[in-house]
């Protein structure tokens, strides 16, 4: 933690909430990046980032100085992020709709065009990481993409060193396998 | 180092992830196997094509206004403040003392089952009085008239049925009469043929000698 981002934790904790905001500034990006990535929905992303915000400022009385202002941050957000994402694959899928009928869904249902508009479909990099598990899709994205440490990501996911170097080389192994034959378009560089 | 052992850490070293000591004697397997170098290049270029794409594709952005808003809806939120008695202790004082604590009331919940097992004083048990010391059912044996007191009574004392303390001396009568009549010329032996049992009440303080044969048979008692 930088002498900056512990003198706003002060300030903020003495009461002067305004300086809240240049202290998560610089994580921005970060946060909303990290949470699409491993939600795959911008929207779910959004709220996990506010909701990683939230506690971050209703918690910061409990954040512990000597260890690293993003580390803490980001350890939310993963957290939040899984919430999200969890609730997303557990939700049941209802063919109900207004109507009732299915071809209501048909009907009222967006158009493959619409959604790609919109900006809802995948990216290619997020192609990729399916062949991914959720665990080494988030040591690969805060190793590989995010570019923290080893130790970094560790913290964050509250696992071992060795457990995120192990959960690491797969997740490279199962990319490399996955550019190669499953998204080839990707592979023509890396060739 | 082999080549199946080296394709297990190259994804590491193709990121820079791999320890000193591993990575310098993967270099020198790297350098006189060909096989080995090419799944490195594929390992870095791929890992090199992820990241361009990444930096491509992070435009997402909270558009000023969304930021703002959140920003000014997250400082509206109170800070959650300790509550007082955290806020005395350190939380691994408070692990220690919860530890203490439970220790302690381990050692005391052990200590009660112990005492109340082994170490506790408990009253002698009621000894349920034997079936020959009540009133016998049918009638007593007629008593030889030598054996038979003043009060002439014909059936054996009833002793206290609480804790009748019974002495058994296995001792020949001193009583010559007691004896039976040795036939004229019988070898004289020692074996013993009469037995005495002696019982005292506790409670009374009644003292009653029976008088057994060798059969053990009562044959009479003496108060």
């Amino acid at each position: 933690m930088n002498d900056r981002e512990k003198e706003l934790v002060d300030v903020v904790l003495a009461g002067k909430t305004e300086a809240f905001e240049p202290l998560v500034l610089p994580y921005r990006k970060s946060l909303l990046n990290i949470a699409h990535r491993i939600t795959g929905n911008m929207e779910d992303a959004k709220e996990a980032a506010q909701e990683t915000l939230m506690k971050a400022f209703k918690y910061l009385k409990s954040y512990d100085p000597n260890r690293s202002f993003r580390n803490w941050l980001f350890g939310i957000l993963v957290n939040e992020a899984r919430n999200f994402r969890a609730e997303r694959t557990n939700a049941p899928l209802s063919l109900e709709t207004d109507e009732g009928t299915e071809r209501g869904l048909a009907a009222n249902g967006p158009a493959p065009g619409d959604a790609y508009a919109a900006g809802e479909t995948r990216s290619r990099l997020m192609e990729c990481l399916t062949v991914l598990t959720a665990r080494e899709k988030e040591v690969f994205l805060l190793r590989d993409i995010e570019q923290l440490s080893i130790t970094e990501a560790a913290e964050i996911l509250k696992i071992s060193s060795i457990s995120v170097r192990v959960n690491l080389s797969r997740a490279r192994k199962k990319v490399k396998e996955a550019i190669l034959t499953e998204c080839p378009h990707l592979a023509e560089d890396a060739r | 180092m082999n080549c199946r052992r080296a394709r297990r850490s190259i994804p590491l070293l193709a990121g820079n992830d791999l320890p000193e000591r591993k990575a310098r004697q993967l270099r020198v397997h790297l350098e006189r196997c060909e096989m080995c170098r090419k799944t490195l290049r594929e390992y870095s270029a791929a890992l090199r094509r992820v990241k361009e794409l990444a930096d491509r594709e992070t435009a997402a952005d909270w558009t000023e206004a969304e930021w703002q808003a959140l920003t000014a809806g997250t400082t509206s939120a109170r800070i959650e403040k300790r509550p007082f008695i955290f806020s005395l202790f350190e939380p691994r004082l408070m692990t220690f003392l919860a530890r203490g604590l439970a220790m302690v009331v381990a050692a005391v919940i052990i200590g009660l089952i112990f005492w109340n097992t082994v170490l506790k004083p408990r009253p002698n048990p009621v000894v349920p009085t034997p079936a020959y010391v009540r009133k016998p059912e049918t009638a007593p044996p007629v008593l030889p008239p030598n054996l038979q007191n003043k009060n002439d009574r014909k059936e054996p004392a009833v002793l206290s049925q609480e804790r009748p303390i019974i002495v058994v001396q296995a001792r020949e009568h001193e009583r010559p009469e007691t004896r039976p009549k040795e036939p004229a010329g019988a070898k004289k032996n020692n074996i013993q043929d009469v037995v005495s049992v002696t019982l005292v009440s506790q409670d009374t303080g009644l003292k009653v000698v029976w008088f057994l044969n060798r059969n053990f048979q009562w044959v009479g008692e003496e108060k």
